[in-house]
């Protein structure tokens, strides 16, 4: 438990070196790109002196992750404005959109992949195996035109894009949201769907199950009673590389669907070379993927009594 | 055709209705392929039935046919019957809800393997408990009873183990475990396939006499399944034979194994029993031997294992003969890190051998016994050079050997000393032909032979030298294990270290390979390091024995006289638990064996010191 | 079976039971050898390959000549699948684009395994601090996913095929560090390991005559769904402007055209979607069907 924390920290330690230090590869100087060729002197060297750009490499870094700690990363180079305040509204969007996405992963996953698991010798199994794997196969970004061309504007149901906060109007908020969490989770739910499968069908080959069916389980009982728990040690892991994949799917979606989360976020900074912007979503990104690991991690030990206490 | 089921004498006069389970007919398929074919097998209350074979009979298929329980795609046809409280329920067409109700509550199953057969995610109590709570006992009732159970088959604290995860059981007490949960619902009929062939020889005591107990205890009637003739004679009343999926010989045991009369079973009896051996000490009369010319005759073994053989050893009966040590072993110790279990706590070393020390003579055929962890894979590898000792040294010919680098090993070790191993399916590369794999020696050591040196090492060992073409799956057990001698032979060595050579392979087969090693020992004048869990192969095979124990040597002497007169508590043990046809015939029971593993059936407690309290 | 005397009652071979109907029911056995699966993938993957070589030779119009006569036409005859909104024929389009999509994905996965596999041998091979350093650099590397990365590349040295390629050639390292090291484990725990050591065989040989031999099914099998999983982040990228510039037809950019498209012509999205699909679609078959072929040991693993 210490041990995954102290390993946490590692990480987290590791990855913003590796992000600080990508940001110090780009050529050139960055007050002055972002103030242009034309900038005097004077301004790049206030700019630089405002910024502490002036100042040497470690105490830069150690500004920087002070900063992303603290809640207060500072403003942008270019528009001049907070990040802080910016980066939590635009983070909010995303949470809830990956979110709703798993959700709707789950719900479509668990049946799905039980089922293909318990029918996989016949029509239903193949069919609905078939149907995951095509799943598999659609980008989310794809996803997301196909739900727009057929809901937006074929039937004209909902809206092909943009966002309302959930306190603004509810309504409009669930409307807004639909489509794009849709195309996360059907996609999502269709990966998820197989490793589910997988996971039942390792189980069902297992010795206990055989134990369980020769003390007068059904075989479906025997998959309940014995399976699930199980088999649930393995999806838990992938679980948490869904996440990542989801969180990163968001980025795309919020661009179809022209939502201002974080991946619009990110992108637009990234089209004003607004560095520092880049630097701070990014390793907001990356934290939440690694602590999702370490949750993943600690709740397998929760699953499986045999690796409690050697952690 | 199978011959027809003989009736017992004394069994006739008993009630039909005392029948537990009634097979007739039974016959298992796979697509077209018949597995099992019209299998006959009766079982009466309080008749212990032996099911014998090797592996690939259809004994495991025609067990799980009783149950109902056959893999997916297999399809079994005839009549299997067995006896409930509402009459006699037919297993094959029976509704899956219909046999649910019959599982576990009238006929229970315990498997081979104990350590994948508990869930390892439910404490073990209720693993136990649920066996009587699917077939209607309540939840209270139900618990108290588990602990009752895991009491009766003797698992220390049984409260704490109730709480138990299976992971933090021994192998023989989860067996035990699986056991309780067989007996739990008083089943009528009990299924054990193989339940101890995973078991070392002192726990196999244990759990057989708790099986025997159990079930005489419920007057239930039990079928039992097992390739070791020993076990199912210690065990058994009434035996069967079965061989590529038939049953080809039922009887008494008394009568089926003293004078069989199927040819099968003639070999196979003749096969399991090692004391029995020809002029030249072999088993298979010539059947087993690689070429026609006898090799050097070897006297017989039995009291006088001191006798040489001619060549190769100077001068007669007294000790001297042996010359100068090939192998010194001195004050060898290894420790391994143990395995973290807290966070905080620093891991236990755990103690693979702790000052062992002993010399093998030139031309010695020395067995090393011990049970599963005490130390003889390491000492092994110690001596083979493929680890490197905590302390203590290992001489080679003279060589020190420990400690030295890959390269250095090459001369010292490599050329000198070759190893066969247990696993006839892993210790080929199965990406490789068999020229390749028994020329890998030579190519390594850059040696000269070739091809040339392939086909002659591949007919030494019995194999027709064309096999070198092929690769390693398309050859049985027992041909996988040739190949691995010819390889071990490829640099002409001096000393032959085999580990568990004959452990994986069936009856018959086994026999075969050991008249092979004695063959090539004898011809190519060979030291042989025996390593083996089994005492009677090491008795057949071997001079001097050292029997090891927790990483120490606890007795060593000439083979015969050890067995006889065992010294060392441990091996009083170890000798007295373990089956023999003439014990059975003689009367033993499993009982007898428990009580000669010396402190009755707990005697595999020690191999995990802390159960329970998760 | 000529070899060996008393074969008779040698039944230590695959028998009956030998092949384990356990885990491997026998109607199983028919259906490996043609696997609708195996064969499916490879007609899909073999589809894109042979566009790719075709656009080097053929295509029905020059795939970026601008045709302001020929806007937003339907599919027909003389456009199969019509035009997009700047008169380029779908077709030629989706052709050429299939090389950016194998180009992409070969590159990548060839990156990926190049590093990978002997980062992966030497982690399952090797003791002490230097496996512990490689697992846990994996464990970083998959903090950062193959679009986050690119975008960050894109962001320091701008949107381009390289470094879309190289982005997701890094990403994709640690899945094949990861069963690389997990075959060489088993591997190397195998007796025949030991019996070449014992042999007098060093450790570069081990890994070139046993470990390599005997993981190359694994590293083939992830090398399939990984060239799946390159061509939907290609393609993403490329949708989001990162990948393949313009005018060089790749799928992902032409969807980006297509999407304000919508309400005008859905029919330009459908077929560069229908393409990345079919494409990941086969590359995953693929890997399935390979997995059952060459490691029966794990039936499948999506």
């Amino acid at each position: 438990m210490l041990a995954r924390l102290a390993t946490l920290l590692g990480s987290l330690a590791v990855s913003s070196v590796v992000v600080f230090a990508f940001m110090q590869v780009l050529p050139g100087d960055p007050a002055r790109v972002a103030l242009g060729l034309n900038a005097s002197e004077e301004a790049v060297a206030a700019m630089r002196s405002h910024f502490g750009l002036d100042r040497p490499l470690l105490v830069r870094y150690l500004d920087w992750v002070g900063g992303l700690v603290s809640g207060n990363p500072g403003e942008s180079y270019i528009s001049r404005a907070q990040i802080g305040p910016q980066l939590a509204d635009r983070f909010a969007v995303t949470a809830w959109l990956v979110l709703a996405g798993m959700v709707i992963a789950l719900l479509i996953a668990l049946p799905l992949g039980v089922l293909m698991a318990v029918r996989h010798r016949d029509a239903v199994g193949l069919v609905t195996s078939a149907v995951s794997q095509i799943g598999v196969a659609i980008p989310s970004f794809l996803a997301g035109i196909l739900l727009i061309a057929v809901f937006a504007v074929g039937l004209r149901w909902l809206p092909a894009g943009g966002w309302t906060p959930p306190a603004v109007d509810p309504a409009a908020f669930l409307a807004r949201l639909a489509l794009p969490a849709l195309s996360l989770g059907l996609v999502q739910g269709a990966v998820l769907a197989r490793y589910v499968r997988t996971a039942i069908l390792d189980v069902m080959s297992e010795d206990y199950v055989r134990t369980a069916r020769s003390k007068g389980l059904t075989p479906l009982r025997a998959l309940w009673r014995h399976g699930l728990r199980n088999a649930a040690i393995p999806v838990v892991t992938v679980l948490a590389l869904q996440l990542a994949t989801l969180l990163i799917g968001a980025v795309v979606v919020e661009r179809v669907f022209v939502v201002p989360g974080l991946g619009s976020f990110l992108l637009d900074a990234v089209a004003q070379r607004d560095l520092v912007v880049v630097a701070d979503i990014v390793m907001v990104l990356v934290v939440c993927v690694l602590v999702v690991n370490t949750l993943a991690d600690l709740a397998y030990g929760l699953l499986d009594p045999r690796t409690r206490g050697v952690r | 055709m199978s011959p027809a089921v003989r009736t017992v004498p004394g069994r006739d006069d008993r009630d039909r209705d005392d029948l537990v389970l009634d097979v007739a007919g039974l016959s298992v398929h796979a697509g077209d392929l018949p597995l099992v074919q019209d299998v006959a097998l009766s079982v009466r209350r309080g008749e212990r039935v032996g099911l014998i074979g090797e592996s690939g009979s259809g004994k495991s298929l025609t067990a799980l046919s009783v149950l109902g329980l056959l893999p997916t795609g297999l399809r079994a046809s005839g009549r299997v019957r067995v006896a409930t409280a509402q009459g006699p329920h037919d297993v094959v067409g029976s509704s899956e809800r219909a046999m649910s109700a019959v599982r576990g509550r009238d006929v229970a199953m315990v498997f081979q393997e104990p350590m994948t057969a508990l869930n390892p995610t439910m404490r073990v109590g209720r693993q136990v408990a649920e066996a009587m709570r699917l077939h209607g006992v309540d939840a209270r009732a139900a618990g108290a009873r588990a602990v009752e159970l895991l009491a009766d088959v003797r698992l220390p604290d049984p409260a704490a183990a109730a709480r138990a995860y299976p992971h933090q059981l021994s192998g023989g007490q989860r067996q035990r475990v699986v056991l309780a949960m067989a007996l739990a619902n008083d089943p009528g009929l009990l299924v054990a396939d193989e339940p101890t062939t995973a078991l070392d020889v002192t726990v196999q005591a244990g759990v057989l006499d708790l099986i025997v107990a159990g079930v005489a205890a419920r007057d239930a009637g039990l079928l039992f399944i097992s390739h070791d003739l020993a076990v199912v004679a210690t065990v058994c009343d009434r035996v069967a034979v079965m061989t590529d999926g038939r049953i080809v010989e039922t009887g008494d045991v008394a009568q089926v194994l003293t004078a069989p009369d199927h040819p099968y079973t003639r070999r196979l009896v003749a096969a399991a029993d090692l004391s029995v051996v020809d002029d030249r000490g072999r088993l298979t009369g010539g059947a087993g031997t690689r070429r026609p010319s006898a090799p050097p005759a070897r006297a017989s073994s039995g009291g006088s294992a001191a006798a040489p053989p001619e060549h190769d050893r100077p001068g007669d009966g007294s000790a001297d003969w042996l010359g100068a040590p090939i192998i010194e072993v001195s004050g060898l110790s290894r420790t391994y890190a143990g395995r973290r279990t807290s966070w905080r706590a620093r891991p236990e070393p755990v103690h693979a051998l702790r000052d062992v020390s002993f010399t093998v003579a030139r031309g010695e055929r020395l067995g090393i016994v011990g049970e599963s962890g005490c130390g003889k894979s390491t000492l092994l590898r110690l001596l083979a050079g493929l680890d490197t000792p905590t302390s203590g040294t290992v001489r080679i010919e003279g060589a020190q050997v420990s400690g030295r680098s890959e390269r250095e090993l090459v001369p010292l070790v490599r050329r000198r000393l070759q190893l066969v191993f247990q696993d006839p399916m892993g210790s080929l590369d199965p990406r490789m032909r068999v020229a390749d794999i028994v020329a890998e020696p030579l190519v390594a050591q850059g040696l000269p032979g070739g091809r040339e040196r392939v086909r002659e090492l591949l007919t030494a060992v019995g194999l027709d030298p064309d096999a070198a073409r092929r690769y390693s799956h398309q050859f049985s057990g027992g041909q996988r294990q040739r190949i691995s001698i010819a390889r071990a032979l490829a640099p002409s060595p001096s000393i032959l270290v085999a580990d568990e050579a004959v452990s994986a392979l069936d009856v018959s087969v086994r026999a075969q390979v050991l008249d092979l090693l004695a063959d090539l020992v004898d011809d190519l004048g060979l030291t042989l390091v025996f390593v083996s869990h089994d005492l009677a192969v090491v008795r057949h095979l071997c001079e001097r024995v050292l029997v090891m124990e927790a990483g120490r040597i606890v007795e060593e002497g000439p083979t015969a006289a050890l067995f006889e007169a065992p010294d060392h508590p441990y091996t009083r043990r170890l000798v007295g638990s373990i089956p023999t046809i003439a014990g059975a015939l003689r009367g033993d029971r499993p009982a007898d064996l428990a009580a000669g593993a010396g402190s009755d059936a707990d005697s595999d407690v020690t191999t995990d010191p802390s159960p329970a309290r998760p | 079976m000529s070899a060996g005397p008393g074969a008779g009652v040698d039944l230590g071979g695959p028998g009956p039971e030998g092949v384990d109907p356990a885990s491997r029911p026998p109607g199983a056995i028919r259906d490996r050898r043609l696997s609708p699966t195996l064969l499916v993938g490879a007609v899909l993957v073999g589809l894109v390959v042979v566009g790719a070589a075709v656009s080097y030779v053929w295509t029905p119009y020059d795939p970026v000549r601008v045709d302001a006569t020929a806007r937003l036409l339907p599919f027909s005859a003389e456009h199969w699948f019509g035009t997009d909104r700047f008169g380029r024929d779908v077709f030629s389009r989706v052709l050429v684009g299939a090389r950016t999509t194998l180009l992409v994905g070969v590159v990548s996965v060839g990156l990926a395994a190049a590093v990978g596999v002997p980062l992966g041998i030497l982690a399952g091979m090797t003791r002490g601090i230097l496996p512990t350093l490689i697992m846990r650099a994996c464990d970083l590397l998959l903090a950062f996913p193959a679009l986050l990365l690119a975008i960050m590349f894109g962001a320091v040295f701008g949107g381009s095929t390289l470094t879309a390629m190289v982005a997701i050639g890094i990403a994709t390292i640690p899945s094949f560090v990861r069963v690389v090291r997990a075959g060489t484990l088993q591997v190397m725990s195998t007796e025949y390991v030991l019996a070449a050591r014992a042999a007098g065989r060093m450790r570069p040989a081990i890994a070139w005559r046993h470990v390599l031999p005997n993981v190359s099914g694994v590293v083939i099998v992830q090398a399939s769904v990984s060239f799946a999983i390159a061509v939907l982040a290609e393609a993403a990228l490329s949708f989001l402007g990162f990948g393949t510039p313009p005018p060089t037809p790749s799928w992902g950019r032409m969807l980006q055209e297509a999407q304000p498209l919508l309400f005008l012509a859905p029919r330009i999205a459908v077929v560069p979607g229908v393409a990345v699909a079919l494409a990941v679609l086969g590359f995953n078959l693929l890997g399935d069907g390979l997995r059952d072929v060459l490691d029966p040991r794990t039936r499948e693993i999506r």
